[in-house]
């Protein structure tokens, strides 16, 4: 078939090349319609569920609503793990789906369940809500408004009303959500003593406000001729009109809201705010949509912002763009990546040049790198894969790769057809291209088909690094097929366009020279076997010795000029005073050079998917464009400033897709993490203090730390039941009017244009925030509501709540975790000194004789396991791809001998990358691993290259068996060696010598590895193993 | 033989060097590279020392004024637990006269003058109108008859006081050598006193219908149909009510007009029976509830409008007669001093519109008034910034300055409020509970103290 294919290619040569144009074409319009995106979805399928539970503490939203909840949407179909959180006034649920599952579908599901809690939750909790879909990198752009002309609530006003609905309509926007300002309502905040005055209760204020505003439909009137429409215009505009509306006639007086309450515009009340510089704002967080396209999206975005600009500061609005901008990211990455490829390019193009000393054998090898390039993006954007960091890095990665095929081809056939030139009787070009090209045809095939089936692993990864790398694997393997096609078709095709007259060329002078000196240098190899075996052994010894020590990391840390940095408080800490800890955090950031914008953003918003509490902030850290020292130089500051400077609050900071990152792997951030499961809170919090004991008392544990989930301070109203009965008020009575009184209790919806302004009824503030003002809050007494009782005195028919509740301060829970429906726990804890698998060991086996309260169980895990589980899976999927690769090559070579003597290649490639992986610190991370798998696939084809030659010699052309066929063998397979490394190792440097900037975080520690191994298994491949192939690999004429 | 053993053994030397220096630069950078990795990787989370060094919070100078700490001293207070009661300003029936016709007949405005109207203030004496009287035979034989009933009844009334002077003086001689009673003295006088009065009342009803027959008897002389008498307000007050126009027949005793004096007001006290151990309180300063409505709505912070009514210094009274039963709250009248020369003066010239000193405090309207209940006694206690107190695990918190930037926790035991300031209990000598005067506390971002002691700890105090 091999054959077919490339006399074919000869034979319609032109074809060809107008086919290559049309690939390079249409690759081309690929590239430029592509999405563009940072990270490929790392996230696995999952679906939010958001309901708001206005005034109802953590310890009231678990049981009633996220219970209720999690029981509907249990047992969904393909339902992975399902998480909850529950705190102040919301509740949060996460089902996490098994890879694989339709996200529509799995939220088709989930809104199907969600319609029977309908009825299940109580009075007052707003309607469950499915977040929206977007990505794991969703957060596209933020933006920041302040104003010294405008109030707070004028600001949020604009933003929400003007703004938001603007930026909703740009294509591929899935949500914007607003931190900061005041959200405006109507509020009436009423005086219980003007109550009192007229004689009038809260009940009385409520349905006042209730029934002040209204839309209703009048219907039409018609007549012969004609229909008019009625439309009543009853509704408030203001909160002057809504306090001209009546409670009640006394006297035939109307006493009106305000005079029994201030009737004001006002904010309701917080659970998140902003600031932009240390100044008061409203920051615009935008997200796209699942699978938008990042860079396109955002610059619709930023061109419909641009379109509002002039009008910002007629009203006096400052705009500060681009507080966060996601594209930034991208276009560095594309930047260096698109930078590295060409410099990659430009090396092997000067390396082919200097080898083959033929500018048109350059131009034929270089013509293979785009088009298996832009092949690859074809079939990517065709398969709807978008070019993020992970495809683009497989292709960076894949350059050296793609030229090998060619350049062993084009160096055969160009040697071939020299040496046709000093035939005699020369054959025709065509005869010798094609016999050229299938001489080095199979070995090449097999190598390309091994190099693929290396990597087959990456795409069988589960979890995180599945979805991260395969993405790479993709990519990688669809060049390298392409590369493939273009060497069987388009090189032939090429090479006899090209090359024929290039027959009388000389040998490149360097190869003449090198090729010299190595005979020699391998002449004298070949008397020290035993020399040569010590030394390999040793090598292999020491790099074996070296991987037992290797630390791990799932994934290195990104860098990007953009901080996120987590600063909490203790619970209890106020929101103004969260965000004045956080404006000090500013100023001081501000100071620093590099620091472009910070801004905070404190507590969550009501459509973010967050789940914390107020003593919680994130600042955003925009810093300039930096290179690798100076963004280390401005890290270090950054630490420099934070630390100790801010007692009072803890501090972590990370990139922005760390962030993201940390937040998909979902609460297992920590080395080691203890799970405590149980159903009864207090016995799984002491449980945590004595796990967390016993994990202290292990070597090498560090930092431990039970998540903090109780210390919320609390004002306990406790009802006296007999007492409530005295005045025949139940327990509905008190806690509408505490309800009612404290959090508001929202009676209608004003409409003023395309704004829904809420009506809220509820306590004057400086009362509301009086503690010792609560028992003293006057309740409706129906026992004594008769009107000869109420004509006794101003409170005969009313009583106050510390006559029948007791109030009280506590301490209560600001957070109940769920997971799989179970309360839960947890424990993290770093480890110093010591490896963390003995460590992880140990404790389960401490913790196996802890003696845990009945019910409540704990289990050891964190991101060890996270790495241990890829380990394993690489692992056990590699030794599956290697059975496989043994095979392929059983098949191509036949004998053991040949097999074994190829695969040693394998621990000379191991010493380099070693060697490598030593230099960047001895962290295996999972690119590096990766960085090995592909190692082993390249290395590979340099074995079958000179092993398939060796036999070659023998069997085609009848060299007899010795040191000669090995030597002779050896330097014709130098050059083609040496250039595919080379040229390998070339297009790999860029990548490797940008390890630690921006966008090569991942990519750069696995062109380190692949070209550590490179070095020493091209070393080694060229010198030990015809040494060793002498010894060993006797003729065999068996077939 | 000896130089190949030589050679081979330098070649396996140089090897073994190459192969070892190789291995020990790659160790060496790795050692380099692992430590710099451990440096940065290791601070996603920025670690700061807890600035605690046995219980003082060591937050620092630069740190407080980071985060704009403010102190302020405790000041000394005098705190007695008061309890807001209600109550309403209610018809004063002891205030309020009736102005009534002697006899049946017709009424008739004052000439040249109107019929009084409701809201005008009427001083005692001045006149109102006029009652015509039909004086028929029948009519007169009626007024004799009343003459000779008064006549009677005061002969009887001044038999019995000449029987009770008589009986005052006996006890009075054997209430001097202490055999009976200083009490039957008293009950003596008083039934002399009540004697008299009844005597006095009788004599006034002789004269009244001497004075009237006579009045009959003058030009027109007994052949006269008709007399006229003319209707005075009885007291000061305001007219509140007229139940008669000119023209109108009413009968003898009807009430042709209410007054009511409001600057006598009248003023009921729900008061929590719990506290009435002593008894109610002899006075207290009671204050409107307002029902002004306030600033115009529409605008963000609306600060309570100040209020324009002076408390009103009442007294006891006495028990309210109702109760109510569900609340049972038990009611007290308490009433307002009036000051007769200030009354009087407010009348002199007085017309409507004219504000007097109770012109407010008309009933109907609702009042508080602050009470300290009997077991209640004034203590010495300490006052803060509101914002100096903090709540954690059920406890309440202040920190207090050692030094400057460096803070201990205190518990606290709060009393009350008073305004913007926490009342707290003292410390007592060596107590761990309590403030002392002139102890200085953080009063603004104390959150910041509590927040470093009680961050990361692994088990709570």
């Amino acid at each position: 078939m091999l054959q077919a294919i490339v006399q074919w290619s000869i034979k319609n040569r032109v074809v060809v090349v107008v086919l290559s144009a049309l690939l390079l074409a249409f690759g081309l319009h690929a590239a430029e319609h592509a999405k563009l995106d940072v990270f490929p979805e790392f996230v696995p399928p999952q679906v939010v569920v958001q309901t708001e539970v206005p005034g109802l503490s953590a310890s009231e939203v678990e049981p009633l609503v996220t219970m209720p909840i999690e029981q509907a949407l249990n047992g969904v179909p393909g339902l992975d793990v399902l998480r909850s959180q529950s705190i102040q006034g919301l509740s949060v649920c996460t089902l996490i789906f098994e890879d694989g599952v339709d996200v529509y579908r799995a939220r088709q599901l989930v809104a199907e369940r969600l319609t029977e809690t309908a009825g299940q939750l109580p009075d007052g909790v707003k309607p469950p809500k499915v977040g929206p879909l977007t990505s794991s990198t969703g957060r596209l752009l933020v933006v920041g408004f302040t104003s010294e002309k405008l109030s707070p609530l004028a600001l949020r006003d604009w933003a929400q009303w003007t703004l938001r609905p603007r930026l909703l309509a740009v294509r591929g926007v899935a949500q914007v959500t607003l931190f900061g300002g005041g959200v405006r309502e109507f509020q009436v905040q009423v005086d219980p003593e003007k109550l009192i005055a007229h004689h009038l209760t809260f009940t009385d204020v409520l349905n006042a406000a209730r029934q002040a505003t209204g839309v209703r439909g009048a219907g039409f009137q018609e007549d012969a001729n004609q229909r008019s429409i009625l439309r009543v215009e009853a509704q408030v505009h203001s909160a002057a009109e809504l306090g001209q509306a009546v409670v009640a006639m006394s006297e035939g007086t109307p006493v009106r809201l305000r005079d029994v309450a201030a009737v004001v515009d006002a904010e309701e009340p917080k659970f998140g705010d902003a600031a932009i510089d240390g100044r008061p704002g409203v920051t615009v967080d935008v997200f796209k949509q699942f699978e938008g396209d990042t860079l396109e999206t955002t610059r619709r975005l930023e061109a419909e912002l641009n379109r509002l600009r002039p009008g910002l500061d007629q009203q006096g609005i400052v705009y500060h763009p681009a507080l966060f901008r996601q594209a930034d990211f991208i276009e560095r990455a594309l930047g260096n990546v698109t930078q590295a490829l060409l410099l990659g390019a430009v090396l092997v193009a000067v390396v082919l040049f200097v080898f083959l000393f033929n500018a048109r054998t350059a131009l034929i090898s270089l013509l293979a790198i785009p088009l298996s390039l832009l092949g690859a993006i074809l079939i990517l954007w065709t398969c709807g894969v978008s070019l993020n960091t992970m495809t683009l890095g497989g292709l960076a990665i894949a350059v050296g790769e793609v030229v090998d095929d060619a350049v062993i081809d084009v160096e055969n056939i160009f040697r071939r057809l020299r040496e046709n030139a000093r035939l005699s009787r020369p054959r025709s070009a065509a005869a010798i291209v094609l016999s050229a090209s299938l001489e080095v045809r199979g070995a090449v095939v097999y190598a390309t088909f091994i190099v693929v089936l290396v990597f087959m692993p990456v795409f069988f990864l589960s979890g995180l690094q599945g979805r991260l790398f395969s993405p790479l694997g993709y990519a990688y393997v669809a060049a390298v097929l392409v590369s493939l096609a273009v060497a069987l078709t388009v090189t032939p095709a090429l090479s006899l366009l090209l090359l024929p007259g290039a027959g009388g060329a000389q040998e490149p002078p360097l190869v003449r020279w090198i090729q010299g000196g190595y005979e020699r240098l391998l002449r004298r190899l070949d008397r020290e076997l035993m020399l040569v075996a010590t030394c390999l052994a040793t090598l292999v010894a020491a790099a074996g010795w070296a991987m037992y020590h290797f630390g791990g990391e799932s994934l290195p840390e990104m860098r990007e000029s953009h901080f996120v940095l987590h600063m909490q408080g203790i619970p209890g800490t106020s929101l103004p005073q969260s965000i004045a800890a956080g404006n000090a955090v500013s100023r001081s950031l501000m100071k620093i050079p590099a620091v472009v914008h910070v801004s905070q953003q404190a507590g969550r918003t009501e459509l973010g998917e967050d789940a914390w509490g107020v003593e919680y902030s994130e600042l955003e850290v925009s810093l300039k464009d930096l290179g690798a020292e100076d963004f280390e130089a401005a890290e270090e500051a950054l630490k420099a400033a934070l630390r100790d400077h801010f007692p009072g609050f803890s501090f972590e900071i990370f990139s922005f897709l760390s962030e993201r990152i940390q937040e998909t792997i979902s609460g297992v951030i920590a080395p080691i993490a203890v799970k405590i499961r149980g159903d009864d809170l207090g016995e799984i919090d002491r449980a945590a203090l004595a796990i967390a004991r016993a994990i202290g008392a292990i070597r090498g544990s560090d930092n431990i730390r039970p998540e903090p989930q109780t210390g919320q301070p609390e004002l306990v109203i406790r009802p006296r039941p007999d007492d409530a009965a005295h005045y025949n008020l139940r327990a509905a009575d008190i806690l509408d009017a505490v309800h009612a009184a404290y959090q508001g209790a929202e009676v209608a919806q004003a409409y003023d244009r395309n704004r829904i302004i809420n009506l809220v009824v509820i306590l004057e503030p400086r009362i509301r925030n009086d503690p010792s003002a609560i028992g003293d809050l006057w309740i409706s007494a129906p026992g004594a509501g008769s009107a000869a009782a109420s004509a006794l005195g101003p409170t005969s028919d009313r009583i106050q709540l510390k006559q029948v509740a007791d109030v009280f301060l506590s301490d209560g829970r600001f957070l109940v975790r769920h997971e799989g429906g179970v309360r839960q726990q947890l424990v993290t804890c770093e480890v110093r000194g010591r490896d963390i698998e003995s460590f992880a060991a140990e404790a389960e086996r401490r913790l196996g004789t802890l003696s845990l309260p009945a019910g409540v169980t704990c289990t050891v895990t964190g991101a060890h396991e996270v790495k241990r589980a890829a380990q394993r899976e690489l692992l056990s999927l590699g030794l599956a791809a290697g059975a496989g690769v043994l095979l392929m090559l059983g098949m191509a070579f036949g004998t053991l001998r040949r097999l074994l003597l190829i695969l040693v290649n394998l621990p000379f490639a191991l010493v380099g990358g070693v060697a490598a992986v030593s230099m960047m610190g001895g962290v295996l991370d999972v690119g590096s691993m990766i960085g090995f798998v592909t190692l082993f696939g390249i290395t590979t084809r340099n074995g079958i290259m000179m092993v398939s030659h060796w036999q070659h010699l023998g069997e085609a052309e009848g060299v007899p068996w010795g040191p000669e066929l090995i030597f002779r063998g050896a330097r014709e397979r130098l050059a083609p060696v040496l250039m595919t490394a080379i040229v390998t190792a070339l297009g790999l440097l860029p990548i490797a010598l940008s390890w630690g900037e921006p966008g090569a975080e991942i990519e750069g520690p696995m062109a380190l590895v692949i070209l550590g191994g490179l070095v020493t298994s091209t070393g080694l491949n060229l010198l030990a193993l015809p040494v060793l192939y002498r010894r060993f690999g006797m003729r065999d004429t068996s077939p | 033989m000896f130089r190949r053993w030589i050679y081979a053994l330098l070649k396996w030397v140089l090897a073994g060097c190459a192969i070892g220096g190789l291995i020990f630069a790659a160790y060496w950078v790795s050692g380099e590279m692992r430590a710099e990795r451990l440096l940065e990787g290791d601070e996603d989370k920025i670690q700061s020392p807890h600035r605690l060094n046995q219980g003082v919070v060591e937050l620092g100078a630069d740190a407080a004024e980071r985060y704009g700490l403010k102190d302020t001293p405790a000041r000394a207070v005098a705190w007695s637990l008061e309890l807001p009661i209600y109550g309403q300003v209610v018809p004063n029936s002891a205030a309020a006269a009736g102005v009534r016709s002697p006899f049946a007949g017709t009424l008739r405005s004052t000439p040249h003058a109107a019929w009084p109207e409701p809201g005008r203030l009427l001083r005692a004496g001045d006149p109102v109108g006029w009652i015509d009287l039909r004086l028929a035979p029948q009519e007169r034989l009626n007024l004799r008859d009343n003459l000779n009933s008064a006549r009677l009844r005061k002969e009887g009334a001044e038999k019995i006081v000449a029987l009770q002077r008589e009986r005052v003086k006996r006890i009075q001689k054997v209430s001097e050598s202490q055999i009976v009673p200083g009490q039957q003295l008293d009950d003596a006088r008083v039934l002399l006193a009540d004697a008299e009065t009844q005597l006095a009342i009788a004599t006034a009803a002789v004269d009244l219908w001497k004075e009237a027959l006579a009045d009959m008897a003058r030009p027109g002389g007994p052949e006269a149909t008709t007399y006229s008498r003319p209707l005075a307000a009885p007291a000061d007050g305001t007219v509140v009510e007229l139940t008669a126009r000119p023209g109108m027949e009413v009968e003898a005793g009807a009430v042709v007009m209410q007054l009511v004096d409001f600057r006598r007001p009248l003023v009921r006290m729900d008061l929590p029976r719990a506290t009435l151990g002593a008894g109610p309180p002899a006075r207290l300063r009671v204050f409107p509830i307002s029902a002004e409505p306030p600033a115009p709505g529409g605008v963000l912070e609306t600060q309570p409008p100040a209020s324009t009514s002076a408390p009103l210094e009442v007294f006891l009274v006495g028990p309210s007669p109702r109760v109510d039963d569900a609340s049972q709250f038990a009611g007290y009248w308490y009433t307002a001093v009036l000051d007769p020369a200030q009354a009087a003066s407010e009348y002199r010239g007085a017309s409507l519109g004219d504000a007097d000193t109770h012109a407010g405090w008309r009933p109907g309207l609702r009042v508080k008034a602050n009470m300290t209940p009997p077991e209640a006694r004034p203590q010495p206690a300490v006052a803060v910034p509101v914002g100096a107190v903090l709540f954690h695990q059920g406890r309440s918190l202040v920190y207090v300055r050692v030094r400057p930037g460096a803070y201990e926790r205190r518990e606290v035991k709060i009393l009350g409020r008073q305004g913007d300031s926490w009342v707290l209990t003292p410390r007592e000598s060596s107590g761990l509970v309590g403030l002392s005067v002139d102890e200085v506390v953080a009063s603004e971002g104390g959150q910041v103290l509590l927040s470093e002691e009680f961050r990361g700890d692994m088990e709570s105090d």
